[in-house]
Protein backbone atom coordinates (compact mmCIF):
# COMPACT_ATOMS: atom_id res chain seq x y z
CA UNK A 1 0.00 0.00 0.00
CA UNK A 2 3.05 2.06 0.77
CA UNK A 3 4.96 1.37 -2.35
CA UNK A 4 5.47 3.06 -5.81
CA UNK A 5 3.25 6.11 -6.38
CA UNK A 6 1.63 5.93 -3.28
CA UNK A 7 4.96 6.13 -1.60
CA UNK A 8 5.47 9.49 -3.62
CA UNK A 9 2.06 10.69 -2.71
CA UNK A 10 3.01 10.53 0.64
CA UNK A 11 6.08 12.23 0.57
CA UNK A 12 4.71 14.95 -0.97
CA UNK A 13 2.41 15.17 1.24
CA UNK A 14 4.60 15.30 3.89
CA UNK A 15 6.73 17.62 2.23
CA UNK A 16 4.02 19.65 2.01
CA UNK A 17 3.06 19.77 5.33
CA UNK A 18 6.47 20.58 6.56
CA UNK A 19 6.92 23.45 4.18
CA UNK A 20 3.45 25.38 5.92
CA UNK A 21 4.89 24.02 8.98
CA UNK A 22 8.05 26.29 8.64
CA UNK A 23 6.08 28.90 7.46
CA UNK A 24 4.66 28.69 11.16
CA UNK A 25 1.05 26.93 9.84
CA UNK A 26 -0.14 24.87 12.59
CA UNK A 27 -2.87 23.45 11.31
CA UNK A 28 -0.11 22.13 8.89
CA UNK A 29 2.15 20.62 12.00
CA UNK A 30 -1.04 19.19 13.47
CA UNK A 31 -1.38 17.27 10.21
CA UNK A 32 2.39 16.10 10.33
CA UNK A 33 2.04 15.50 13.85
CA UNK A 34 -0.93 12.80 13.12
CA UNK A 35 0.66 10.99 10.05
CA UNK A 36 4.06 10.37 11.24
CA UNK A 37 4.31 10.54 15.09
CA UNK A 38 3.12 7.02 15.88
CA UNK A 39 6.33 6.09 13.05
CA UNK A 40 8.48 8.43 15.17
CA UNK A 41 7.27 6.50 18.21
CA UNK A 42 8.35 3.28 17.38
CA UNK A 43 11.48 4.48 15.95
CA UNK A 44 12.17 6.01 19.73
CA UNK A 45 11.40 3.38 21.66
CA UNK A 46 13.50 0.95 19.73
CA UNK A 47 16.18 2.94 20.78
CA UNK A 48 15.34 3.73 25.14
CA UNK A 49 12.67 0.90 25.53
CA UNK A 50 11.18 2.95 27.31
CA UNK A 51 7.76 4.82 27.46
CA UNK A 52 8.18 7.32 29.70
CA UNK A 53 11.57 8.45 28.22
CA UNK A 54 10.43 7.55 24.84
CA UNK A 55 7.42 10.36 25.12
CA UNK A 56 9.82 12.85 26.39
CA UNK A 57 12.32 12.43 23.38
CA UNK A 58 9.08 12.47 21.09
CA UNK A 59 7.85 15.02 22.30
CA UNK A 60 11.35 17.16 22.32
CA UNK A 61 11.82 15.85 18.84
CA UNK A 62 8.62 17.24 17.82
CA UNK A 63 9.20 21.04 18.73
CA UNK A 64 12.82 20.42 17.20
CA UNK A 65 10.57 19.29 14.00
CA UNK A 66 8.45 22.80 14.27
CA UNK A 67 11.42 24.77 14.98
CA UNK A 68 13.57 23.71 11.69
CA UNK A 69 10.95 22.82 9.59
CA UNK A 70 11.95 25.62 7.77
CA UNK A 71 15.13 24.30 7.02
CA UNK A 72 14.23 21.19 4.78
CA UNK A 73 15.19 20.57 1.77
CA UNK A 74 14.66 18.18 -0.19
CA UNK A 75 18.14 17.07 -1.04
CA UNK A 76 18.34 15.92 2.47
CA UNK A 77 16.45 13.21 2.25
CA UNK A 78 12.51 12.16 2.19
CA UNK A 79 10.36 14.14 4.94
CA UNK A 80 10.28 11.09 6.91
CA UNK A 81 14.34 10.70 6.82
CA UNK A 82 14.85 14.07 8.01
CA UNK A 83 12.36 13.76 10.64
CA UNK A 84 13.84 10.33 11.51
CA UNK A 85 17.29 11.79 12.01
CA UNK A 86 16.32 13.96 14.26
CA UNK A 87 14.31 12.27 16.60
CA UNK A 88 16.95 9.34 16.41
CA UNK A 89 19.53 11.94 17.56
CA UNK A 90 17.15 13.12 20.34
CA UNK A 91 16.86 9.56 21.28
CA UNK A 92 20.44 9.01 21.32
CA UNK A 93 21.64 11.57 23.23
CA UNK A 94 18.93 10.59 25.81
CA UNK A 95 20.47 7.65 25.60
CA UNK A 96 24.33 8.62 26.64
CA UNK A 97 22.77 10.90 29.20
CA UNK A 98 21.80 7.49 31.68
CA UNK A 99 23.63 5.92 33.37
CA UNK A 100 25.04 2.62 31.65
CA UNK A 101 22.60 -0.46 31.79
CA UNK A 102 19.13 1.47 33.06
CA UNK A 103 17.83 1.08 29.75
CA UNK A 104 18.38 0.54 26.66
CA UNK A 105 18.38 -2.87 24.21
CA UNK A 106 16.66 -5.47 26.05
CA UNK A 107 18.17 -8.99 26.70
CA UNK A 108 17.80 -11.43 23.90
CA UNK A 109 17.94 -8.97 21.48
CA UNK A 110 20.72 -10.74 19.60
CA UNK A 111 19.41 -13.82 19.45
CA UNK A 112 16.28 -12.89 18.42
CA UNK A 113 18.20 -11.04 15.59
CA UNK A 114 19.37 -14.44 14.21
CA UNK A 115 16.79 -15.94 13.92
CA UNK A 116 14.91 -15.35 10.87
CA UNK A 117 11.66 -16.08 12.34
CA UNK A 118 11.76 -14.23 15.02
CA UNK A 119 13.75 -11.03 13.02
CA UNK A 120 11.96 -7.77 13.90
CA UNK A 121 13.58 -6.08 10.80
CA UNK A 122 10.27 -5.75 9.38
CA UNK A 123 10.96 -4.37 5.49
CA UNK A 124 7.88 -4.96 4.44
CA UNK A 125 6.23 -1.78 6.29
CA UNK A 126 9.28 -0.30 5.71
CA UNK A 127 8.47 0.52 2.07
CA UNK A 128 10.96 0.95 -1.13
CA UNK A 129 12.77 3.46 0.14
CA UNK A 130 14.29 1.11 2.08
CA UNK A 131 14.75 -1.98 -0.68
CA UNK A 132 18.05 -0.77 -2.18
CA UNK A 133 19.85 -0.45 2.24
CA UNK A 134 17.96 -3.97 2.71
CA UNK A 135 19.91 -5.06 -0.48
CA UNK A 136 22.95 -3.73 0.80
CA UNK A 137 22.75 -5.00 4.13
CA UNK A 138 22.31 -8.35 3.04
CA UNK A 139 26.02 -8.41 0.97
CA UNK A 140 27.26 -8.21 4.73
CA UNK A 141 28.22 -11.07 6.64
CA UNK A 142 25.99 -12.28 9.30
CA UNK A 143 28.37 -10.99 12.37
CA UNK A 144 29.61 -7.49 10.73
CA UNK A 145 26.31 -6.88 9.59
CA UNK A 146 24.54 -7.45 13.43
CA UNK A 147 27.00 -4.37 13.99
CA UNK A 148 25.56 -1.91 12.02
CA UNK A 149 21.88 -2.63 12.57
CA UNK A 150 21.77 -3.04 16.31
CA UNK A 151 23.56 0.14 16.40
CA UNK A 152 21.66 1.77 14.29
CA UNK A 153 18.26 0.70 15.56
CA UNK A 154 18.66 0.15 19.20
CA UNK A 155 21.77 2.95 20.19
CA UNK A 156 24.45 -0.05 20.94
CA UNK A 157 28.17 1.29 20.99
CA UNK A 158 30.25 -0.79 20.50
CA UNK A 159 31.76 -1.44 23.65
CA UNK A 160 28.29 -2.63 24.17
CA UNK A 161 28.39 -5.38 20.84
CA UNK A 162 31.65 -6.17 22.38
CA UNK A 163 30.13 -7.28 25.37
CA UNK A 164 26.65 -8.71 24.06
CA UNK A 165 28.63 -10.73 21.69
CA UNK A 166 31.20 -11.61 23.64
CA UNK A 167 33.72 -10.52 21.27
CA UNK A 168 36.97 -8.46 21.67
CA UNK A 169 36.42 -4.49 21.06
CA UNK A 170 39.15 -4.90 18.31
CA UNK A 171 37.03 -7.42 16.10
CA UNK A 172 33.70 -5.11 16.47
CA UNK A 173 35.62 -2.09 15.59
CA UNK A 174 37.41 -4.32 12.43
CA UNK A 175 33.71 -5.71 11.40
CA UNK A 176 31.91 -1.65 12.03
CA UNK A 177 34.72 -0.29 9.51
CA UNK A 178 35.04 -3.15 6.79
CA UNK A 179 30.98 -3.14 6.41
CA UNK A 180 30.80 0.59 6.69
CA UNK A 181 33.09 0.58 3.81
CA UNK A 182 30.98 -1.59 1.71
CA UNK A 183 27.73 -0.42 2.98
CA UNK A 184 28.99 2.68 1.53
CA UNK A 185 30.28 1.63 -1.70
CA UNK A 186 27.08 -0.43 -2.27
CA UNK A 187 24.83 2.71 -0.97
CA UNK A 188 26.74 5.17 -3.65
CA UNK A 189 26.22 2.88 -6.51
CA UNK A 190 23.31 3.34 -8.56
CA UNK B 1 36.51 -5.67 -2.71
CA UNK B 2 35.71 -2.05 -0.66
CA UNK B 3 38.21 0.41 -0.56
CA UNK B 4 39.12 1.45 3.02
CA UNK B 5 37.43 4.43 4.88
CA UNK B 6 39.30 7.59 5.50
CA UNK B 7 38.68 8.41 9.32
CA UNK B 8 36.80 11.29 8.63
CA UNK B 9 34.55 8.67 6.71
CA UNK B 10 34.46 6.44 9.52
CA UNK B 11 33.57 9.08 12.19
CA UNK B 12 31.24 10.57 10.38
CA UNK B 13 28.94 6.66 9.80
CA UNK B 14 29.55 5.97 13.38
CA UNK B 15 27.96 9.70 14.41
CA UNK B 16 25.39 8.84 11.91
CA UNK B 17 24.92 4.82 13.51
CA UNK B 18 24.88 6.41 17.21
CA UNK B 19 27.66 4.48 18.28
CA UNK B 20 29.59 7.51 19.73
CA UNK B 21 29.11 8.67 23.15
CA UNK B 22 28.05 11.51 24.46
CA UNK B 23 31.30 13.66 24.91
CA UNK B 24 32.62 12.33 21.54
CA UNK B 25 28.92 13.02 19.65
CA UNK B 26 29.23 16.76 21.17
CA UNK B 27 32.51 16.75 19.27
CA UNK B 28 31.35 15.76 15.92
CA UNK B 29 28.11 18.21 16.22
CA UNK B 30 30.78 21.19 16.94
CA UNK B 31 32.54 20.25 13.92
CA UNK B 32 29.77 19.40 11.55
CA UNK B 33 29.20 23.76 12.43
CA UNK B 34 32.42 24.20 10.04
CA UNK B 35 33.57 21.21 8.42
CA UNK B 36 31.76 20.84 5.12
CA UNK B 37 33.04 17.39 4.24
CA UNK B 38 32.05 15.58 7.68
CA UNK B 39 28.24 17.21 7.28
CA UNK B 40 28.13 16.09 3.75
CA UNK B 41 29.27 12.08 5.20
CA UNK B 42 26.93 12.36 8.12
CA UNK B 43 24.02 13.52 6.23
CA UNK B 44 25.24 10.47 3.52
CA UNK B 45 24.77 8.12 6.60
CA UNK B 46 21.53 9.73 7.84
CA UNK B 47 19.91 9.70 4.77
CA UNK B 48 20.47 6.13 3.78
CA UNK B 49 19.95 4.34 7.16
CA UNK B 50 16.84 6.11 7.78
CA UNK B 51 15.38 3.09 5.73
CA UNK B 52 16.51 0.98 8.91
CA UNK B 53 14.18 3.21 10.90
CA UNK B 54 11.43 2.88 8.68
CA UNK B 55 11.14 -0.99 9.82
CA UNK B 56 9.97 -0.03 13.28
CA UNK B 57 6.06 -0.26 13.70
CA UNK B 58 4.26 2.53 14.77
CA UNK B 59 3.28 2.32 18.51
CA UNK B 60 0.17 4.43 19.51
CA UNK B 61 0.93 7.64 21.13
CA UNK B 62 -1.22 9.12 24.28
CA UNK B 63 -2.52 11.89 23.34
CA UNK B 64 -1.46 14.31 25.86
CA UNK B 65 1.51 14.17 24.13
CA UNK B 66 0.10 16.56 21.20
CA UNK B 67 -0.66 18.91 24.15
CA UNK B 68 2.16 19.26 25.75
CA UNK B 69 3.98 19.81 22.13
CA UNK B 70 1.41 22.62 21.30
CA UNK B 71 1.75 24.24 24.66
CA UNK B 72 5.56 24.27 24.51
CA UNK B 73 5.20 25.90 21.09
CA UNK B 74 3.03 28.31 22.06
CA UNK B 75 5.28 29.17 24.92
CA UNK B 76 8.03 29.92 22.85
CA UNK B 77 6.54 31.63 20.20
CA UNK B 78 6.08 34.09 23.16
CA UNK B 79 9.55 34.00 23.75
CA UNK B 80 11.51 37.21 24.22
CA UNK B 81 13.72 38.43 21.03
CA UNK B 82 16.77 37.35 20.92
CA UNK B 83 16.14 34.34 23.11
CA UNK B 84 16.92 31.13 21.20
CA UNK B 85 17.23 30.37 17.78
CA UNK B 86 13.31 30.15 17.29
CA UNK B 87 12.86 34.12 17.59
CA UNK B 88 13.89 35.02 14.22
CA UNK B 89 11.99 32.05 12.49
CA UNK B 90 8.93 33.85 14.50
CA UNK B 91 9.67 37.58 13.18
CA UNK B 92 10.57 35.98 9.74
CA UNK B 93 6.94 34.45 9.84
CA UNK B 94 5.67 37.64 10.99
CA UNK B 95 7.51 39.39 8.42
CA UNK B 96 6.32 36.95 5.50
CA UNK B 97 2.83 36.90 6.18
CA UNK B 98 2.69 40.52 6.73
CA UNK B 99 4.57 40.87 2.95
CA UNK B 100 1.91 38.16 1.91
CA UNK B 101 -1.30 40.23 3.22
CA UNK B 102 0.04 42.85 1.38
CA UNK B 103 -0.05 41.65 -1.56
CA UNK B 104 -3.70 40.60 -1.33
CA UNK B 105 -4.25 44.43 -2.02
CA UNK B 106 -6.69 44.36 0.79
CA UNK B 107 -8.51 48.13 1.77
CA UNK B 108 -6.53 50.91 1.51
CA UNK B 109 -6.28 51.86 4.86
CA UNK B 110 -5.52 48.41 6.56
CA UNK B 111 -2.99 48.28 3.85
CA UNK B 112 -1.60 50.86 5.10
CA UNK B 113 -1.55 50.39 8.54
CA UNK B 114 0.45 47.36 7.65
CA UNK B 115 3.11 49.37 5.60
CA UNK B 116 3.43 51.09 8.68
CA UNK B 117 4.16 47.19 10.10
CA UNK B 118 6.57 46.62 8.19
CA UNK B 119 8.87 49.65 8.47
CA UNK B 120 8.36 49.26 12.27
CA UNK B 121 9.88 46.05 11.65
CA UNK B 122 13.07 46.71 9.72
CA UNK B 123 13.72 50.02 11.87
CA UNK B 124 12.63 49.08 15.55
CA UNK B 125 12.03 52.76 17.28
CA UNK B 126 10.11 53.78 20.11
CA UNK B 127 6.40 52.74 20.69
CA UNK B 128 3.48 55.10 20.13
CA UNK B 129 1.09 52.97 22.61
CA UNK B 130 -0.22 51.66 19.37
CA UNK B 131 0.48 47.72 17.96
CA UNK B 132 -0.82 45.28 15.29
CA UNK B 133 -0.77 42.05 14.84
CA UNK B 134 -1.48 39.52 12.00
CA UNK B 135 -2.57 36.35 13.41
CA UNK B 136 -2.38 33.27 11.01
CA UNK B 137 -2.39 29.54 11.17
CA UNK B 138 0.24 30.16 8.62
CA UNK B 139 1.60 32.69 6.06
CA UNK B 140 -0.73 31.63 3.17
CA UNK B 141 -3.96 32.16 5.64
CA UNK B 142 -3.95 35.72 7.45
CA UNK B 143 -7.13 35.22 9.76
CA UNK B 144 -7.15 38.41 11.55
CA UNK B 145 -5.71 42.08 11.71
CA UNK B 146 -5.77 43.29 15.17
CA UNK B 147 -4.75 46.38 16.29
CA UNK B 148 -4.26 47.45 19.81
CA UNK B 149 -4.06 51.02 21.41
CA UNK B 150 -2.59 51.42 24.62
CA UNK B 151 -3.92 55.13 25.30
CA UNK B 152 -7.40 54.03 24.61
CA UNK B 153 -7.44 51.36 25.81
CA UNK B 154 -9.14 49.72 22.90
CA UNK B 155 -8.34 46.72 20.63
CA UNK B 156 -9.79 47.08 17.13
CA UNK B 157 -10.28 42.91 15.31
CA UNK B 158 -10.95 42.09 11.55
CA UNK B 159 -12.00 38.94 10.46
CA UNK B 160 -9.82 38.52 6.97
CA UNK B 161 -11.26 35.24 6.01
CA UNK B 162 -14.09 32.60 7.51
CA UNK B 163 -13.52 31.22 11.28
CA UNK B 164 -15.86 28.32 11.00
CA UNK B 165 -17.01 28.04 14.92
CA UNK B 166 -20.23 26.42 15.17
CA UNK B 167 -21.11 25.90 18.70
CA UNK B 168 -18.12 27.44 20.47
CA UNK B 169 -16.89 30.78 20.47
CA UNK B 170 -13.32 32.56 19.52
CA UNK B 171 -11.24 34.07 22.37
CA UNK B 172 -8.27 36.36 22.19
CA UNK B 173 -5.49 35.90 24.47
CA UNK B 174 -3.16 38.28 25.05
CA UNK B 175 0.46 35.79 25.61
CA UNK B 176 3.41 37.37 27.93
CA UNK B 177 6.63 36.74 27.28
CA UNK B 178 7.84 36.59 30.76
CA UNK B 179 6.14 33.04 31.28
CA UNK B 180 3.08 34.69 32.25
CA UNK B 181 -0.08 33.55 32.22
CA UNK B 182 -2.20 33.91 29.29
CA UNK B 183 -4.48 37.32 29.70
CA UNK B 184 -8.05 37.20 28.23
CA UNK B 185 -8.87 40.09 25.67
CA UNK B 186 -12.49 39.08 25.14
CA UNK B 187 -14.30 37.50 22.21
CA UNK B 188 -13.88 38.18 18.65
CA UNK B 189 -17.10 37.94 16.31
CA UNK B 190 -16.08 36.23 13.54
CA UNK B 191 -18.19 37.87 11.09
CA UNK B 192 -17.53 41.49 11.70
CA UNK B 193 -14.59 43.71 12.27
CA UNK B 194 -15.66 45.39 16.17
CA UNK B 195 -13.91 46.80 19.38
CA UNK B 196 -12.89 45.48 23.06
CA UNK B 197 -12.41 47.01 25.57
CA UNK B 198 -9.35 46.51 27.39
CA UNK B 199 -8.15 48.10 30.27
CA UNK B 200 -7.24 45.99 33.62
CA UNK B 201 -5.64 43.64 31.05
CA UNK B 202 -3.17 46.11 30.44
CA UNK B 203 -3.58 48.17 32.93
CA UNK B 204 0.45 47.54 34.12
CA UNK B 205 1.63 48.56 30.41
CA UNK B 206 2.10 45.93 27.98
CA UNK B 207 4.33 42.70 28.18
CA UNK B 208 7.44 43.47 25.59
CA UNK B 209 7.03 40.95 22.60
CA UNK B 210 3.77 39.79 23.20
CA UNK B 211 2.17 37.48 21.16
CA UNK B 212 -1.65 37.56 20.55
CA UNK B 213 -3.36 34.31 20.26
CA UNK B 214 -6.86 33.06 18.89
CA UNK B 215 -8.12 29.80 21.32
CA UNK B 216 -11.10 27.85 20.71
CA UNK B 217 -13.80 28.08 23.33
CA UNK B 218 -17.31 26.73 24.07
CA UNK B 219 -19.86 28.98 23.94
CA UNK B 220 -19.79 32.30 25.86
CA UNK B 221 -15.54 31.88 26.79
CA UNK B 222 -13.15 30.02 28.50
CA UNK B 223 -15.14 28.48 31.73
CA UNK B 224 -11.42 28.92 33.65
CA UNK B 225 -10.19 32.18 32.59
CA UNK B 226 -7.66 30.71 30.80
CA UNK B 227 -6.67 28.81 27.62
CA UNK B 228 -8.96 25.38 26.99
CA UNK B 229 -9.32 25.11 23.20
CA UNK B 230 -6.86 24.45 19.90
CA UNK B 231 -4.84 27.21 19.64
CA UNK B 232 -6.39 28.27 16.22
CA UNK B 233 -4.82 31.75 15.24
CA UNK B 234 -1.71 33.69 16.54
CA UNK B 235 0.72 36.34 15.70
CA UNK B 236 3.39 38.44 17.19
CA UNK B 237 2.30 42.02 18.73
CA UNK B 238 4.23 44.72 16.65
CA UNK B 239 4.92 48.54 17.77
CA UNK B 240 3.76 51.22 15.64
CA UNK B 241 6.19 54.22 15.58
CA UNK B 242 4.94 56.88 16.45
CA UNK B 243 6.50 59.20 13.41
CA UNK B 244 6.08 58.69 9.94
CA UNK B 245 7.98 60.65 7.51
Amino acid sequence: MREGSATRTQNAELEELLRRSGRGDSAAFSALYDRTSAKLFGVVLRILNERRLGEEVLQDSFVKIWQRAGDYRRDRGTPMTWMITIARNRAIDRLRQLPKGEVGAEDGLLERHRDPARDPLDWAIAGEEAARLRDCLEELDPDPRDCIVLAYMHGLTQQDLAERKKTPLGTIKSWTRRSLAKLRECLSDG
Amino acid sequence: MAEELTDLQALAAEYALGQLDASERREVEARLEREPELRAEVAFWEERLAGLALTAPEEPVPAKLWQAVEARIVAEQAAPAGAGEKTPGAWRRTWESLALWRGLALAGAAASLLLVAVLALQEPLAPSGRYVAVLDQGSESPAWLISLDLEREEITFEPLQQSEVADSSLELWLVPTDGGSPRSLGLLDPQARGHLRISEQVSGGLPENAVLAVSQEPEGGSPTGQPTGPVLFQGRLLPLDEKSD
